[in-house]
Protein backbone atom coordinates (compact mmCIF):
# COMPACT_ATOMS: atom_id res chain seq x y z
CA UNK A 1 0.00 0.00 0.00
CA UNK A 2 0.84 3.59 -0.90
CA UNK A 3 -0.85 5.35 2.13
CA UNK A 4 0.76 8.84 2.72
CA UNK A 5 2.76 8.64 5.91
CA UNK A 6 1.68 10.57 9.47
CA UNK A 7 2.57 10.77 12.68
CA UNK A 8 -0.32 9.15 13.61
CA UNK A 9 1.13 6.30 11.77
CA UNK A 10 4.47 6.24 12.84
CA UNK A 11 3.23 6.73 16.86
CA UNK A 12 0.69 3.36 16.23
CA UNK A 13 3.90 1.34 14.53
CA UNK A 14 5.61 2.57 17.33
CA UNK A 15 3.34 0.91 20.06
CA UNK A 16 3.25 -2.71 17.85
CA UNK A 17 6.91 -2.31 18.11
CA UNK A 18 7.68 -3.43 21.50
CA UNK A 19 7.51 -7.00 20.47
CA UNK A 20 10.99 -8.31 19.51
CA UNK A 21 10.19 -9.92 16.65
CA UNK A 22 8.24 -7.06 15.05
CA UNK A 23 10.00 -4.84 12.53
CA UNK A 24 8.90 -1.32 12.37
CA UNK A 25 9.75 -0.28 8.70
CA UNK A 26 7.76 2.31 6.57
CA UNK A 27 6.09 0.85 2.98
CA UNK A 28 7.73 3.62 0.99
CA UNK A 29 11.34 3.63 2.67
CA UNK A 30 10.74 6.64 4.34
CA UNK A 31 12.69 7.54 8.14
CA UNK A 32 10.50 6.66 11.29
CA UNK A 33 10.52 8.55 14.14
CA UNK A 34 12.87 9.74 16.49
CA UNK A 35 11.92 7.15 19.29
CA UNK A 36 12.32 4.57 16.83
CA UNK A 37 15.82 5.44 15.79
CA UNK A 38 17.08 6.06 18.96
CA UNK A 39 15.74 2.29 19.62
CA UNK A 40 17.10 0.85 16.74
CA UNK A 41 20.49 2.84 17.46
CA UNK A 42 20.32 1.36 21.05
CA UNK A 43 20.19 -1.90 20.53
CA UNK A 44 22.50 -2.13 17.82
CA UNK A 45 24.97 -0.51 20.36
CA UNK A 46 23.95 -3.28 22.71
CA UNK A 47 24.96 -6.12 20.11
CA UNK A 48 27.85 -4.33 19.32
CA UNK A 49 28.86 -4.48 23.12
CA UNK A 50 27.95 -8.05 23.40
CA UNK A 51 30.02 -8.96 20.69
CA UNK A 52 33.40 -7.44 22.14
CA UNK A 53 32.83 -8.74 25.75
CA UNK A 54 32.58 -11.91 23.44
CA UNK A 55 35.72 -11.38 22.03
CA UNK A 56 37.50 -10.03 25.82
CA UNK A 57 36.48 -13.42 27.49
CA UNK A 58 38.18 -15.84 25.09
CA UNK A 59 40.98 -13.87 26.33
CA UNK A 60 44.67 -13.41 23.98
CA UNK A 61 44.67 -17.17 23.66
CA UNK A 62 41.49 -18.07 22.35
CA UNK A 63 41.10 -21.58 22.03
CA UNK A 64 39.56 -23.50 18.93
CA UNK A 65 38.75 -26.25 21.58
CA UNK A 66 38.02 -23.97 24.82
CA UNK A 67 34.19 -23.05 25.79
CA UNK A 68 31.42 -21.35 23.95
CA UNK A 69 31.39 -18.27 25.09
CA UNK A 70 28.03 -17.66 23.76
CA UNK A 71 27.45 -21.15 25.80
CA UNK A 72 27.41 -19.75 29.26
CA UNK A 73 24.96 -17.08 28.72
CA UNK A 74 21.60 -17.56 29.67
CA UNK A 75 19.13 -17.04 26.94
CA UNK A 76 17.25 -14.15 28.81
CA UNK A 77 20.58 -11.90 28.98
CA UNK A 78 19.99 -11.56 25.05
CA UNK A 79 16.54 -9.16 25.79
CA UNK A 80 19.40 -6.64 27.77
CA UNK A 81 21.76 -6.74 24.65
CA UNK A 82 24.72 -7.41 26.73
CA UNK A 83 25.05 -10.91 25.34
CA UNK A 84 26.18 -12.55 22.21
CA UNK A 85 23.28 -14.92 20.40
CA UNK A 86 23.39 -18.53 19.35
CA UNK A 87 25.91 -17.91 16.40
CA UNK A 88 27.77 -15.43 17.61
CA UNK A 89 30.52 -17.66 18.33
CA UNK A 90 30.96 -19.52 14.70
CA UNK A 91 30.83 -15.88 13.52
CA UNK A 92 33.08 -14.34 16.06
CA UNK A 93 35.35 -17.23 15.17
CA UNK A 94 35.10 -16.50 11.48
CA UNK A 95 34.79 -19.42 8.91
CA UNK A 96 37.61 -18.25 7.19
CA UNK A 97 36.32 -18.17 3.51
CA UNK A 98 38.00 -15.56 2.52
CA UNK A 99 41.74 -16.75 2.16
CA UNK A 100 42.67 -12.94 1.54
CA UNK A 101 40.88 -11.45 3.98
CA UNK A 102 42.24 -11.23 7.96
CA UNK A 103 43.11 -14.78 9.88
CA UNK A 104 40.00 -15.33 11.60
CA UNK A 105 40.80 -14.25 16.28
CA UNK A 106 41.08 -18.24 17.00
CA UNK A 107 44.11 -18.86 14.43
CA UNK A 108 45.35 -15.69 15.51
CA UNK A 109 48.90 -15.41 17.48
CA UNK A 110 50.26 -13.48 19.59
CA UNK A 111 54.00 -13.27 18.51
CA UNK A 112 55.39 -13.18 22.59
CA UNK A 113 53.26 -15.91 23.33
CA UNK A 114 54.39 -18.06 20.59
CA UNK A 115 58.32 -17.42 21.14
CA UNK A 116 57.38 -18.49 24.61
CA UNK A 117 55.67 -21.75 22.68
CA UNK A 118 52.32 -21.14 24.41
CA UNK A 119 50.53 -22.82 21.33
CA UNK A 120 52.28 -25.89 20.85
CA UNK A 121 55.38 -27.59 21.74
CA UNK A 122 57.74 -26.07 19.33
CA UNK A 123 61.58 -26.43 18.69
CA UNK A 124 62.56 -23.07 19.32
CA UNK A 125 66.19 -22.57 18.71
CA UNK A 126 66.52 -25.92 16.70
CA UNK A 127 69.69 -26.88 14.49
CA UNK A 128 68.75 -25.11 11.04
CA UNK A 129 69.81 -27.18 8.08
CA UNK A 130 68.81 -27.24 4.34
CA UNK A 131 65.95 -29.50 2.69
CA UNK A 132 68.90 -31.19 1.09
CA UNK A 133 70.78 -32.41 4.44
CA UNK A 134 67.25 -33.04 6.07
CA UNK A 135 66.73 -35.96 4.12
CA UNK A 136 67.10 -38.84 6.95
CA UNK A 137 64.49 -37.19 9.39
CA UNK A 138 61.96 -38.83 6.53
CA UNK A 139 60.67 -42.13 8.18
CA UNK A 140 59.41 -43.41 4.70
CA UNK A 141 62.93 -43.60 3.69
CA UNK A 142 63.04 -46.80 6.34
CA UNK A 143 62.25 -50.24 4.56
CA UNK A 144 63.68 -53.64 4.54
CA UNK A 145 66.32 -53.89 1.71
CA UNK A 146 65.96 -56.50 -0.20
CA UNK A 147 62.55 -57.02 0.43
CA UNK A 148 61.48 -59.73 2.73
CA UNK A 149 61.63 -63.11 0.86
CA UNK A 150 61.86 -67.05 1.15
CA UNK A 151 62.48 -68.00 4.83
CA UNK A 152 64.01 -66.12 7.37
CA UNK A 153 67.86 -66.85 7.09
CA UNK A 154 68.79 -63.95 10.21
CA UNK A 155 67.98 -61.26 11.98
CA UNK A 156 69.31 -57.52 11.40
CA UNK A 157 71.19 -57.05 14.56
CA UNK A 158 70.69 -53.11 13.93
CA UNK A 159 66.55 -53.69 14.09
CA UNK A 160 65.97 -57.35 15.36
CA UNK A 161 64.17 -58.15 12.34
CA UNK A 162 63.65 -61.26 10.15
CA UNK A 163 65.62 -60.97 7.13
CA UNK A 164 65.04 -63.51 4.09
CA UNK A 165 66.68 -63.11 0.51
CA UNK A 166 65.38 -65.64 -1.85
CA UNK A 167 67.04 -65.56 -5.53
CA UNK A 168 64.42 -67.59 -7.34
CA UNK A 169 61.37 -65.11 -5.14
CA UNK A 170 63.70 -61.61 -5.75
CA UNK A 171 64.54 -62.78 -9.58
CA UNK A 172 60.53 -63.79 -10.35
CA UNK A 173 60.35 -60.34 -8.87
CA UNK A 174 62.49 -58.31 -11.25
CA UNK A 175 64.72 -57.04 -8.54
CA UNK A 176 67.82 -59.66 -9.64
CA UNK A 177 69.09 -60.34 -13.12
CA UNK A 178 71.01 -63.67 -11.96
CA UNK A 179 70.08 -66.21 -9.21
CA UNK A 180 73.56 -66.81 -8.69
CA UNK A 181 74.63 -66.36 -5.04
CA UNK A 182 77.85 -65.48 -3.35
CA UNK A 183 78.18 -66.31 0.07
CA UNK A 184 81.40 -65.29 2.18
CA UNK A 185 82.22 -66.16 5.41
CA UNK A 186 84.94 -66.92 7.78
CA UNK A 187 86.11 -70.76 7.79
CA UNK A 188 83.74 -72.73 10.28
CA UNK A 189 80.53 -70.70 10.20
CA UNK A 190 78.33 -73.14 8.70
CA UNK A 191 78.70 -72.04 5.07
CA UNK A 192 77.75 -75.21 3.66
CA UNK A 193 75.28 -75.85 6.30
CA UNK A 194 73.40 -72.67 5.08
CA UNK A 195 73.26 -73.79 1.90
CA UNK A 196 72.21 -77.15 2.00
CA UNK A 197 68.96 -75.55 4.67
CA UNK A 198 68.01 -72.93 2.52
CA UNK B 1 46.58 -58.75 22.55
CA UNK B 2 44.52 -56.57 24.41
CA UNK B 3 40.87 -57.75 24.48
CA UNK B 4 39.58 -54.89 21.38
CA UNK B 5 35.97 -56.29 23.00
CA UNK B 6 36.17 -54.34 25.86
CA UNK B 7 37.22 -50.71 26.65
CA UNK B 8 40.69 -50.48 27.26
CA UNK B 9 42.44 -47.42 29.06
CA UNK B 10 45.64 -46.42 27.23
CA UNK B 11 48.26 -44.49 28.52
CA UNK B 12 50.25 -42.10 26.12
CA UNK B 13 54.01 -40.27 26.31
CA UNK B 14 55.43 -38.03 23.77
CA UNK B 15 58.70 -36.83 23.18
CA UNK B 16 60.83 -35.11 20.80
CA UNK B 17 64.53 -34.25 20.50
CA UNK B 18 65.98 -31.42 22.58
CA UNK B 19 67.31 -28.69 20.05
CA UNK B 20 70.60 -29.45 21.74
CA UNK B 21 70.73 -33.14 21.73
CA UNK B 22 70.60 -33.46 17.84
CA UNK B 23 73.44 -35.45 16.23
CA UNK B 24 76.51 -33.49 16.05
CA UNK B 25 78.47 -35.26 13.43
CA UNK B 26 77.10 -36.56 9.83
CA UNK B 27 74.52 -38.97 9.31
CA UNK B 28 73.65 -41.59 7.07
CA UNK B 29 70.69 -41.67 5.09
CA UNK B 30 68.96 -44.44 7.23
CA UNK B 31 69.70 -42.53 10.42
CA UNK B 32 66.26 -42.91 11.67
CA UNK B 33 66.45 -46.81 11.36
CA UNK B 34 66.83 -48.01 15.06
CA UNK B 35 63.88 -45.74 16.18
CA UNK B 36 61.21 -47.09 13.26
CA UNK B 37 62.14 -50.19 12.45
CA UNK B 38 63.56 -51.99 15.63
CA UNK B 39 61.59 -54.23 17.48
CA UNK B 40 60.25 -53.69 20.56
CA UNK B 41 60.87 -57.07 22.60
CA UNK B 42 59.01 -56.01 25.30
CA UNK B 43 56.52 -58.22 27.46
CA UNK B 44 53.70 -56.21 26.46
CA UNK B 45 53.47 -56.29 22.50
CA UNK B 46 50.80 -54.34 22.44
CA UNK B 47 52.72 -51.09 22.21
CA UNK B 48 51.99 -48.60 19.59
CA UNK B 49 55.23 -46.48 18.52
CA UNK B 50 54.43 -43.53 16.57
CA UNK B 51 57.28 -41.66 15.04
CA UNK B 52 56.62 -37.82 13.41
CA UNK B 53 58.99 -36.05 11.03
CA UNK B 54 58.06 -32.35 10.64
CA UNK B 55 59.62 -30.01 8.78
CA UNK B 56 59.15 -26.61 9.39
CA UNK B 57 60.51 -24.40 6.28
CA UNK B 58 61.96 -21.25 6.42
CA UNK B 59 62.77 -18.55 3.35
CA UNK B 60 66.21 -18.81 1.74
CA UNK B 61 67.02 -14.90 3.29
CA UNK B 62 66.02 -16.01 6.60
CA UNK B 63 67.55 -19.48 6.73
CA UNK B 64 70.85 -17.80 5.65
CA UNK B 65 70.88 -15.55 8.35
CA UNK B 66 70.05 -17.67 11.29
CA UNK B 67 72.63 -19.72 9.88
CA UNK B 68 74.98 -17.68 9.53
CA UNK B 69 74.09 -16.89 13.09
CA UNK B 70 74.70 -20.43 13.96
CA UNK B 71 78.15 -20.24 12.46
CA UNK B 72 79.32 -17.80 14.06
CA UNK B 73 78.48 -19.27 17.38
CA UNK B 74 80.26 -22.45 16.75
CA UNK B 75 83.12 -20.96 15.06
CA UNK B 76 83.26 -18.59 18.05
CA UNK B 77 83.64 -21.95 19.86
CA UNK B 78 86.09 -23.70 17.79
CA UNK B 79 88.38 -20.36 18.01
CA UNK B 80 88.11 -20.65 22.03
CA UNK B 81 88.94 -23.83 21.99
CA UNK B 82 92.27 -23.44 19.58
CA UNK B 83 94.86 -24.91 21.22
CA UNK B 84 92.76 -27.27 23.23
CA UNK B 85 92.06 -31.24 22.97
CA UNK B 86 89.13 -31.52 21.88
CA UNK B 87 86.71 -34.47 20.71
CA UNK B 88 86.61 -31.77 17.23
CA UNK B 89 82.57 -31.82 17.38
CA UNK B 90 82.92 -28.46 16.92
CA UNK B 91 84.97 -28.37 14.01
CA UNK B 92 82.34 -30.97 12.36
CA UNK B 93 79.41 -28.74 13.39
CA UNK B 94 81.35 -25.90 11.65
CA UNK B 95 82.41 -27.91 8.47
CA UNK B 96 78.34 -29.35 8.28
CA UNK B 97 77.26 -25.40 8.77
CA UNK B 98 79.25 -25.04 5.56
CA UNK B 99 78.04 -27.36 3.84
CA UNK B 100 74.12 -26.04 4.54
CA UNK B 101 75.81 -22.78 3.81
CA UNK B 102 76.54 -23.78 0.37
CA UNK B 103 72.98 -25.87 -0.06
CA UNK B 104 71.26 -22.88 0.90
CA UNK B 105 72.88 -21.11 -1.92
CA UNK B 106 71.97 -23.70 -4.77
CA UNK B 107 68.47 -24.58 -4.85
CA UNK B 108 67.60 -25.25 -1.26
CA UNK B 109 65.94 -23.33 1.50
CA UNK B 110 66.34 -23.36 5.35
CA UNK B 111 64.22 -26.24 7.70
CA UNK B 112 63.68 -26.37 11.25
CA UNK B 113 63.70 -30.54 11.51
CA UNK B 114 61.84 -32.32 14.69
CA UNK B 115 61.30 -35.68 15.54
CA UNK B 116 58.74 -36.65 17.77
CA UNK B 117 57.87 -40.09 19.31
CA UNK B 118 54.45 -41.46 21.15
CA UNK B 119 54.82 -44.51 23.09
CA UNK B 120 50.63 -45.96 23.72
CA UNK B 121 50.50 -48.56 25.84
CA UNK B 122 47.02 -50.24 27.42
CA UNK B 123 48.76 -50.64 30.79
CA UNK B 124 51.05 -47.61 33.18
CA UNK B 125 54.12 -50.07 33.37
CA UNK B 126 53.98 -51.35 29.42
CA UNK B 127 54.02 -47.49 28.72
CA UNK B 128 57.71 -47.30 31.16
CA UNK B 129 58.37 -50.06 29.47
CA UNK B 130 58.54 -48.05 26.01
CA UNK B 131 59.77 -45.36 27.36
CA UNK B 132 63.01 -46.79 28.19
CA UNK B 133 62.90 -48.59 24.76
CA UNK B 134 62.81 -45.13 23.61
CA UNK B 135 65.76 -44.27 24.93
CA UNK B 136 67.81 -47.00 24.68
CA UNK B 137 66.67 -46.15 20.60
CA UNK B 138 67.37 -42.91 20.84
CA UNK B 139 70.93 -43.88 21.94
CA UNK B 140 71.51 -45.70 18.95
CA UNK B 141 70.43 -42.43 16.56
CA UNK B 142 73.65 -40.70 18.46
CA UNK B 143 71.10 -38.80 19.82
CA UNK B 144 72.29 -36.80 23.29
CA UNK B 145 68.80 -34.58 24.53
CA UNK B 146 65.96 -36.81 23.68
CA UNK B 147 62.73 -34.92 25.96
CA UNK B 148 59.82 -36.51 27.52
CA UNK B 149 57.06 -33.88 27.32
CA UNK B 150 56.09 -34.42 31.12
CA UNK B 151 53.94 -31.62 32.17
CA UNK B 152 52.56 -30.89 28.29
CA UNK B 153 51.64 -34.52 27.58
CA UNK B 154 48.33 -33.31 25.84
CA UNK B 155 49.81 -30.51 23.86
CA UNK B 156 52.64 -32.09 22.66
CA UNK B 157 50.25 -35.91 21.71
CA UNK B 158 48.22 -33.26 19.58
CA UNK B 159 51.32 -32.08 17.67
CA UNK B 160 52.69 -35.28 17.36
CA UNK B 161 49.70 -37.61 16.04
CA UNK B 162 49.12 -36.69 12.09
CA UNK B 163 46.05 -34.98 12.72
CA UNK B 164 47.61 -32.17 15.42
CA UNK B 165 49.90 -29.99 12.82
CA UNK B 166 48.34 -26.76 12.14
CA UNK B 167 45.97 -27.07 14.83
CA UNK B 168 46.86 -24.04 17.99
CA UNK B 169 45.58 -23.51 21.44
Amino acid sequence: MTAPTTDRDNSSRDADATTPDATPTDDDGAPVGRRERRRRAKQLRNERRGHVQAWRRQGPSASLFGHDPAADEPDDDTDAGVGPGEDDYLTDRGQWEDLKGPTPRGLRRSRWLDWLGWYEVQDRDATLTSTRQVVPTNPALIRSQPPFSGSPVGIDEQTGMYVGSDQFVLYDLDIVESINVVIVGDVGVAKSSFVKNH
Amino acid sequence: MPDWGRDVLWHHATGLIAPHGWPADRVSSRWLLPAVAQVFDAESPSVIRTITSSWRLLNRRESQQVMAHQMLNTLSQVARDHGKVTTGEDQEQADAGDQVLYDLRHQSTGVLPSVRVTCSAPSHPGLLQARDLVDSAMSDLNVDGFTWCDGRQADAMIVSLPLGPGLVR
